[in-house]
């Protein structure tokens, strides 16, 4: 493919990645970032001062095309920015005359390639372990609360993980009256029986099933 | 014309002994590649284990650490190593330890500054404008430099606002690592000694923690180094390109942080001036002393955007800057009367172990006997006469502000946050100190290796002591069990789940009154407008008794009047300590001035439990919501 013709894929790219399903979109462009660059260097220039002015005209050009993109009414949207990025990558393309510097890869010999190749594992292995840490961490505690729409108020629970517990509901000074257990799969939004109409104070506990002591509680004045 | 000088050689790409011996195995790149590898994998070790177990070793975090670091400088180091490899490894070392960050905090966004500027992210993402009203820091959206980035990331791939922060900072990093390494490279001669520069100044205390978060100055702080390249290495073509790029490059960075924006013109103005005097005191020196032809050009643009947009942005970065002023010389006469604050206090969490205290004592130290024996020497040599080197070395004498500005409070703030803009004059005054140190010598090979071998000891006790000092409380260092007030640690599964669930069931913009962290997070993820003192200018030392004072109805009703919220979230761990970064809620709400905020009672965080009008929606086992519209 002729380097005239090679130039008008970046923008492509880019315009193509607002129909593209959500995973593909990143990988183009991704793909159309690097094309830009591989394509409008400069073979007189070093890879670093490349890199860097490309990598610092690209974040200063975009943060003013952010201010301008906030002056039209449609704002910083999807479509907006695609178009920018094509229209950005076609002016940077469409000076250029001579054919695209080639960047050679470096040669690597076994042992460096073995070296290489190892240090990409751990770095996803790294990336996978602090990611499972902090899942753990940031689960979901069980959570109770009060939704009142005008069929009524509505108790909903949900937790991270399968919770068995007892409900009970309290209207104003009488007695608690018992939901029965209740069975709050992970994940899924559970809502609680429904709850008998009350002139006063509801008041809405989960409870441990074993001790009955209040693991939750929320209320409403009706 | 570069920062230096014409006379000067065009800075030599030092490889030469590379051609003649292949290196051993062991002293290849690679290796080090492989070794910070292996130190990102036991930091994600100590992070899985903050993260499930409540705590990990202290040894292994630092390894991580110094497998990352000290590889890559021995590296650099060795003259066979090639300018290449050089600059590629100093670069990698920069993104290492911007990922060891991501490694601490892989989902989330966990501190302070973080959660404001994603907050205003969103705004910009639910809006599509800029300049949305952000409750907690106003002025910062009127900054939207790195959030605009974020954004174009963000709607263009389909990332996360998380994920699309992470992208632009490390792209932020790739842009100040070369920057550095290219602008230190010219001013000193060579790669290596620009490379070795750059490992200087990734010793300062804000590298690993501050500069690496998502918040304004991470994109500003590169953005004006490379406003600073493109005018000592104009980009080629006519003279308008040149300037162009310049006022393109200095509008962004006008655009991402005010005090960056300051600090770029007040540096590159003095330059001028510099160059100027230089050249009227003696005319033989003109060359030497030049100005970069686009030097002036820049002064006058970058001059023109700064007053002018901060014409526009006036109303809210007055108030702003006028408090960090206030507050910091309000530390300073404190500091005279003879109050300093305690280094390295720490109201929740372990204390910080002697050993890092020693470090970074003896860091500061050798650093001010390194800065007197360099600056003395550039004093007495030609070099000095250079307006750029002059410059730098300038930048470096003002260093001993860092440690001194720790003996107040709000000082210390003010002087780590220079530490981004002084330490590439410490790498550039100690790297030129040390080639002339050695080149004055006639060293043997084996005497050359034992004096680099120094150099690395000395690089990795700055390193260390920078981090020490930059990290602050030790909490603050990594993930781990909840602490009272204390940012990142206080970020648990129990507030982010409050703050989603308050997104997906309460009304945007619902108008909330709560602690530090949980409103930091309920404006990020729950829509939610937190009433501050910044943000609505109420008295917080009146507003804090609603979350923090006993029971009293008459008073708390004047209060949600007073403030108009419609939704109190009440964390019930407040009781358990005093706050890690010295305020519940917010800067001011202490009763008496200049004293810590007692700690709540038990009474004062359950008394809604018990107001009439007052419904509680909503309990976690930890974070409580009750509404407040029953109860004017």
């Amino acid at each position: 493919m002729s380097v005239r013709l090679l130039r008008f894929s970046p923008p492509l790219a880019f315009i193509c990645a607002v129909w593209a399903p959500s995973g593909l979109r990143s990988t183009m462009v991704g793909v159309g970032v690097i094309a830009t660059l591989a394509l409008a260097a400069d073979a007189a220039v070093r890879w670093d001062r490349a890199v860097l002015l490309f990598c610092g005209l690209l974040c200063s050009c975009t943060i003013l095309a952010g201010l301008l993109l906030n002056l039209l009414p449609s704002g910083l949207t999807r479509v907006s920015w695609s178009i920018s990025a094509a229209c950005g990558s076609l002016a940077l393309l469409s000076r250029r005359r001579q054919s695209p510097p080639i960047w050679r890869i470096p040669r690597l010999n076994p042992l460096s390639t073995a070296m290489a190749i190892s240090a990409c594992v751990l770095v996803g292995a790294a990336l996978v372990l602090s990611n499972r840490g902090a899942q753990k961490a940031d689960a979901a505690p069980l959570a109770l609360w009060l939704a009142t729409s005008p069929s009524g108020t509505s108790a909903f629970a949900l937790s991270s993980t399968p919770q068995l517990v007892d409900a009970s509901e309290t209207c104003g000074t009488s007695r608690p009256r018992d939901l029965g257990p209740v069975d709050i799969p992970a994940r899924t939004q559970t809502t609680l029986p429904r709850l008998q109409a009350c002139d006063g104070k509801l008041v809405v506990q989960l409870l441990d099933v074993a001790t009955h002591k209040q693991l939750r509680l929320v209320s409403t004045t009706s | 014309m570069s920062l230096v000088s014409a006379t000067r050689p065009a800075h030599r790409r030092e490889s030469s002994s590379a051609s003649a011996e292949a290196p051993a195995w062991w002293a290849t790149p690679w290796v080090s590649v492989l070794l910070s590898s292996v130190g990102l994998l036991i930091h994600a070790d100590v992070s899985y284990l903050e993260n499930t177990k409540g705590s990990a070793s202290d040894a292994l975090y630092w390894l991580s650490l110094m497998l990352l670091f000290v590889p890559t400088a021995w590296q650099v180091s060795l003259r066979r190593t090639s300018a290449t490899a050089r600059t590629a490894l100093v670069v990698m070392c920069g993104l290492a330890l911007y990922v060891t960050r991501i490694l601490d905090y892989p989902t989330v966004f966990a501190y302070h500054d973080e959660l404001i500027h994603q907050n205003n992210l969103r705004l910009i993402d639910s809006s599509h404008h800029l300049f949305a009203a952000n409750s907690i820091l106003p002025v910062t959206s009127f900054y939207p430099g790195i959030e605009i980035v974020a954004n174009a990331v963000q709607s263009t791939t389909g990332l996360s606002q998380h994920i699309s922060g992470e992208i632009v900072i490390a792209l932020s990093r790739v842009i100040l690592m070369l920057a550095g390494i290219l602008l230190l490279s010219t001013v000193l001669g060579s790669e290596r000694a620009g490379c070795f520069g750059m490992l200087v100044y990734m010793a300062n205390p804000q590298f690993l923690f501050f500069n690496s978060q998502f918040s304004y100055q991470t994109l500003a702080l590169p953005l004006a180094f490379f406003c600073v390249y493109l005018i000592a290495h104009p980009v080629r073509g006519p003279f308008a390109v040149g300037i162009g790029a310049i006022a393109l490059g200095v509008g962004a960075l006008t655009v991402a942080h005010h005090l960056t924006a300051l600090a770029f013109v007040g540096f590159t103005a003095a330059w001028l001036l510099l160059t100027r005097v230089g050249a009227k005191r003696s005319s033989a020196d003109r060359e030497y002393s030049g100005a970069p032809a686009l030097l002036p050009w820049a002064v006058g643009i970058s001059t023109i955007e700064l007053i002018a947009w901060s014409a526009f942005t006036y109303p809210r970065i007055k108030p702003y800057l006028v408090s960090i002023a206030t507050h910091s010389w309000d530390s300073v006469v404190v500091l005279f009367n003879g109050h300093s604050q305690q280094l390295f206090a720490n109201p929740v969490g372990p204390p910080t172990p002697v050993w890092e205290r020693a470090t970074s004592f003896a860091s500061v130290a050798a650093i001010l006997i390194a800065l007197a024996f360099s600056l003395t020497a550039l004093a007495r040599a030609r070099f000095a006469r250079s307006a750029g080197m002059f410059m730098l070395a300038a930048v470096a004498a003002v260093y001993p502000i860092i440690p001194l500005g720790h003996l107040t409070n709000a000082a210390s703030e003010v002087a780590d946050r220079s530490s981004g803009f002084l330490y590439v004059g410490l790498g550039a005054v100690f790297v030129w100190w040390f080639r002339r140190f050695l080149t004055s010598r006639n060293l043997t090979a084996s005497n050359r290796r034992l004096w680099d071998f120094g150099a690395l000891i000395f690089l990795a006790l700055i390193f260390l002591g920078g981090t020490v000092v930059g990290s602050g409380p030790t909490w603050l260092r990594t993930p781990g069990p909840y602490l009272v007030s204390a940012d990142n640690r206080s970020v648990d599964r129990y507030n982010l789940a409050t703050a989603h669930w308050m997104g997906e069931a309460l009304p945007a913009r619902a108008h909330v009154f709560t602690d530090r962290v949980n409103g930091l997070l309920d404006s990020t993820y729950g829509r939610a407008t937190i009433i501050t003192h910044a943000g609505s200018g109420i008295d917080m030392r009146y507003a804090a008794g609603l979350l923090l004072a006993g029971p009293n109805l008459p008073r708390d009703t004047a209060i949600i009047n007073a403030i108009g919220a419609q939704y109190l979230v009440v964390d019930q761990r407040l009781d358990e300590s005093l706050p890690g970064v010295g305020e519940y809620i917010e800067d001011g709400e202490q009763p008496v001035a200049g004293k810590p905020t007692p700690i709540p009672s038990e009474a004062a965080l359950q008394k809604f439990n018990n107001y009439p009008g007052v419904d509680r929606i909503y309990d976690n086992g930890e974070d409580v919501i009750y509404t407040l519209g029953g109860i004017r």
